[in-house]
């Protein structure tokens, strides 16, 4: 009898805790599909759930040349950023694991302390020091700030999968004659290429998003995405903004299939 | 010979780390110390120029009693939202530990696809969900409550915190779940504790480390993040990294601005030298006890702040 | 392997596809053929009259492009200070205050009536603040049709008991904002060299249902009966009220603030011919009467005549102007950083 009255409460229990758990995964996933479906609403003011569809915003979208020019230039941006972090992200991360005779853990958190500042106080750093050099709004200076981003993530990522590895394997391929670039080659890239799969599609979406630094150094003509999209919902809110971020959706959701297709999930690691 | 050979590593040493040394310098160290030096000039009010001269001027400025309230209010919503996470996260991670499969994949998909969509666009989204008029409230209004004000306001904020960040709590949870015998609550179960006293007792208390790491990270995020509040708050919730804002590029003041970045600092590099030190203690407990095993934390080279 | 290479050659699409986009451009030979003009001004109606009524002639004249920064004046106006050396927009439209003292730190260039001919025709208003004037406006109330069967004729209505609650603020710093400010200490015994009054007088509104700084979601707030009463501009009131909102405007008595939108031409920038002729179309007689019939923003152009019922909605003329009560800007500009202070703690906060 108390054994059943017992179970009656667990069934209960395990039930409201289903429920609850549905409820925040609706909350976790909810702002996206809203975000969709209200750019197909034919309201000028942004509202939920729409009272009828249109096309109108995407319309709107194609003749608002800027937002376009954006995302060209966040995609270059993106593109630039994973090609150089890649290259330099990798030579450190090999340097600072190859010799490790002088201060390796120095230089390890040297080149992963932009990590730890937030991004309101590398976006003002940099816009002082890019004004006394007279680079603020300029395409160079959102280049060095992307690539100093994601040169850390390669950085990081690169790190952790040398863990474990041998550095007396190059030796010996170096003591067989082969020369640094075929060691490199034959050696070490095959062993760190997992990492360098993540670590690039990560600079991507990293510099694709990054917003926080760039509002303070971007404007004008170099005016990424996400700042264009911030400074617009900061004035107000401009249903074209809904079509465009409902665009920047479904490119994530490209992204993650991409992911799942060549890593799987549960390997992906933030 | 190995002197030589000493040299010639020396130098292909510096020719590997050269780009990325020069670009970290270029790019972040110098800027870092100029903003430290501009933190004790003074500011030439009506002007955007500033005056040379030391002063501590900005840092006492900075303890009045409003500033203090404004670091006060970004440490609340910050604890508010990482608590919030954890009450919300914890059964998704339980579930995500606990399922396999298909099951697993779609799940990891709903956490990580917010996670790699652009935060302006999900900001966009929480806007119009907790919008005066919007679905929330309208669902609520079924059932006889509010309308709530979420946005602008501090709740909108907390909750749009929430949002962003749980899949840092949940995953974080997870990782420890992950490597826990589910046994083990079996085993409580057989010997006569209830299900949820088996929960309370055995996992929870195992699963400690991966809430801690979780919390502090979730704390850490959203202590140092500045699209949300700002556009959640509706420019009318001030808290730090506004602060910096808007006396950087609104008023010019950038002695002030960046004596408040530097404070800013002080304090999420004590949030994270606790982090790595935690995480790296959880990993010695994981060699002693064998309980977490394989358990992976990343040091805390977590990227602060994406939002 | 292969999987890597799939994904190698996508980046190689992508990265094709970024880098020929921009060299599709055509060449007509005209003195913009490649070039762009950024435009800093204000989003929405005016965004979309400039398209209209300025860009649209504008690139078929010159052949340039034209790319907007949208956003408020005050943005703006920081920025012009930050980015001297290197600005990242050529036009940029300001408040009346800012482009005097925009114009007196050197950051905007001088007007060029050579190459801005439309300047001759300006109201001698429009010449006076160091920039080109482009449209007159005056702040004054916005009210609630629904809630007020008969207007108010004050600002002093927003401090009646029975309003409480339901008066919104600007926010401040911003060209409402001051206006509202400075009137509020004005009816309370104040001015602009004594704020005191006015803060205290905007304290005792509070609650605010919310503090204004998008002017759609101002009017969502008014549609949906939250907000009775807030500070205008003219325009925005009664586009609003054309568009079915439930609204109407008012001049108080005690006064309405004269306001000027400016167009100036940014120090340093590389595109100054460009940015003369594009400031030129917006000052023609053509786009100022545009600006008055869909916008109800006053001509600064003497040429421009209006029919009756629509000049006596904008702010038309000189006498129209003298009505208005002109704000003591250098105060206001050297006070602004003081009072964002102190509205951030007296206003924001509890």
């Amino acid at each position: 009898m108390i054994k059943e009255a017992g179970t009656g409460i667990a069934v209960l229990g395990s039930l409201a805790k289903k429920i609850f758990t549905m409820l925040v995964l609706i909350f976790i996933i909810l702002p996206l599909p809203i975000v969709i479906i209200s750019s197909f609403s034919s309201s000028s003011m942004i509202a939920f759930p729409p009272k009828e569809f249109s096309l109108k915003w995407y319309i709107s979208l194609a003749s608002k040349r800027e937002y376009i020019t954006s995302f060209l230039l966040s995609l270059r941006i993106a593109l630039i950023s994973v090609v150089c972090s890649l290259t330099f992200g990798t030579m450190a991360a090999l340097a600072i694991k190859r010799y490790t005779y002088r201060f390796p853990e120095l230089l390890k958190t040297m080149f992963l302390s932009p990590l730890m500042v937030p991004a309101v106080i590398i976006g003002i750093a940099l816009m002082r020091f890019m004004n006394i050099l007279g680079w603020i709004n300029s395409f160079k200076a959102i280049m060095v700030a992307h690539l100093l981003i994601t040169m850390v993530y390669v950085i990081r990522t690169v790190l952790s999968s040398l863990v474990g590895y041998d550095i007396t394997i190059e030796y010996a391929a170096r003591d067989l004659g082969a020369g640094p670039l075929l060691t490199f080659r034959k050696i070490t890239f095959p062993l760190i290429k997992p990492g360098l799969i993540v670590a690039g599609m990560f600079s991507f979406i990293v510099s694709l998003d990054e917003t926080t630094i760039s509002i303070f150094i971007a404007g004008g003509r170099t005016t990424t995405l996400p700042v264009r999209i911030y400074s617009m919902l900061e004035h107000g809110l401009d249903p074209t903004v809904t079509a465009i971020s409902s665009l920047l959706i479904v490119l994530a959701l490209c992204i993650l299939l991409l992911i799942n297709k060549v890593m799987g999930l549960d390997k992906f690691k933030i | 010979m190995k002197r030589l050979r000493l040299k010639k590593r020396e130098s292909s040493r510096m020719l590997l780390l050269g780009p990325g040394l020069i670009l970290i310098m270029f790019a972040f160290f110098i800027p870092m110390i100029l903003l430290f030096i501009i933190g004790f000039q003074t500011y030439v009010p009506g002007s955007g120029f500033y005056d040379k001269t030391f002063t501590l001027e900005n840092f006492v400025r900075l303890f009045d009693q409003y500033h203090l309230m404004i670091l006060f209010r970004t440490f609340k919503i910050a604890f508010l939202a990482s608590l919030l996470s954890l009450v919300f996260g914890y059964p998704v991670a339980m579930l995500l530990a606990q399922s396999r499969g298909k099951k697993k994949s779609l799940l990891l998909g709903l956490i990580l696809t917010p996670l790699l969509t652009n935060v302006v666009a999900r900001t966009l989204g929480l806007m119009i969900v907790f919008a005066t008029h919007g679905p929330v409230n309208t669902l609520l209004g079924f059932f006889g409550l509010g309308p709530f004000k979420f946005i602008p306001g501090e709740l909108g904020i907390i909750l749009g915190l929430t949002q962003v960040f749980i899949p840092y709590m949940i995953l974080s949870i997870n990782s420890v779940l992950e490597n826990l015998n589910f046994n083990l609550q079996n085993a409580a179960r057989d010997l006569g504790c209830s299900h949820f006293k088996a929960f309370w007792r055995v996992i929870f208390p195992l699963s400690m480390p991966g809430i801690v790491a979780g919390s502090l990270f979730v704390f850490l995020l959203s202590f140092s993040s500045f699209v949300t509040p700002r556009l959640l708050g509706g420019g009318s919730i001030m808290v730090m990294t506004m602060l910096i804002q808007q006396q950087a590029m609104q008023l010019l003041n950038w002695p002030f601005a960046a004596a408040a970045a530097i404070v800013l600092m002080v304090f999420s590099l004590i949030l994270v030298s606790t982090y790595n030190r935690l995480t790296a203690r959880i990993e010695r407990m994981n060699d002693r006890t064998g309980i977490y095993s394989s358990m992976k934390f990343d040091k805390g080279f977590y990227r602060i702040s994406r939002a | 392997m292969k999987r890597f290479t799939v994904v190698l050659l996508m980046f190689l699409l992508v990265g094709t596809f970024v880098f020929a986009a921009p060299q599709t451009e055509t060449k007509t030979g005209k003195i913009g053929d490649g070039r762009t003009l950024v435009v800093g001004v204000w989003g929405g109606p005016q965004e979309e009259i400039i398209r209209e009524h300025v860009v649209k002639k504008f690139e078929e004249e010159t052949g340039a492009k034209v790319e907007f920064v949208l956003g408020g004046s005050s943005d703006r106006y920081a920025r012009i200070y930050s980015e001297l050396n290197n600005p990242s927009m050529d036009v940029v439209y300001l408040s009346m205050a800012q482009t005097e003292q925009a114009n007196k730190d050197g950051v905007i260039l001088a007007p060029n009536p050579q190459r801005v001919p439309e300047y001759n025709n300006l109201y001698p208003i429009a010449k006076g603040s160091g920039g080109y004037g482009v449209a007159l406006m005056s702040i004054g109330l916005m009210y609630n049709t629904d809630r007020f069967k008969t207007p108010p004729d004050s600002w002093l209505e927003m401090w009646k008991p029975e309003n409480k609650g339901k008066v919104a603020p600007f926010v401040f710093p911003g060209t409402q904002g001051t206006a509202f400010l400075v009137m509020a200490a004005k009816v309370h015994g104040g001015s602009e060299t004594n704020i005191a009054p006015g803060f205290d007088a905007i304290k005792q509104l509070k609650p605010f249902p919310m503090i204004l700084s998008g002017i759609d979601e101002m009017n969502l707030a008014f549609q949906q009966g939250d907000i009775w009463l807030a500070p205008q501009m003219d325009g925005y009131a009664y586009n609003f009220k054309d568009a079915g909102g439930p609204v109407d405007f008012i001049l108080p008595k005690e006064g309405a603030v004269l306001s000027m939108n400016c167009a100036a031409v940014t120090k340093n920038t590389k595109n100054v011919d460009l940015a003369e002729m594009f400031i030129n179309i917006h000052l023609s007689q053509d786009c100022q009467e545009a600006y008055a019939e869909v916008l109800k923003y006053g001509p600064t152009n003497k040429n421009v005549k209006l029919s009756e019922n629509l000049g006596s909605k904008v702010v038309y003329g000189d006498a129209a102007v003298a009505k208005l009560y002109a704000l003591d800007n250098a105060s206001v500009t050297k006070n602004q950083s003081a009072w964002a202070d102190r509205w951030n703690k007296e206003i924001l906060e509890k």
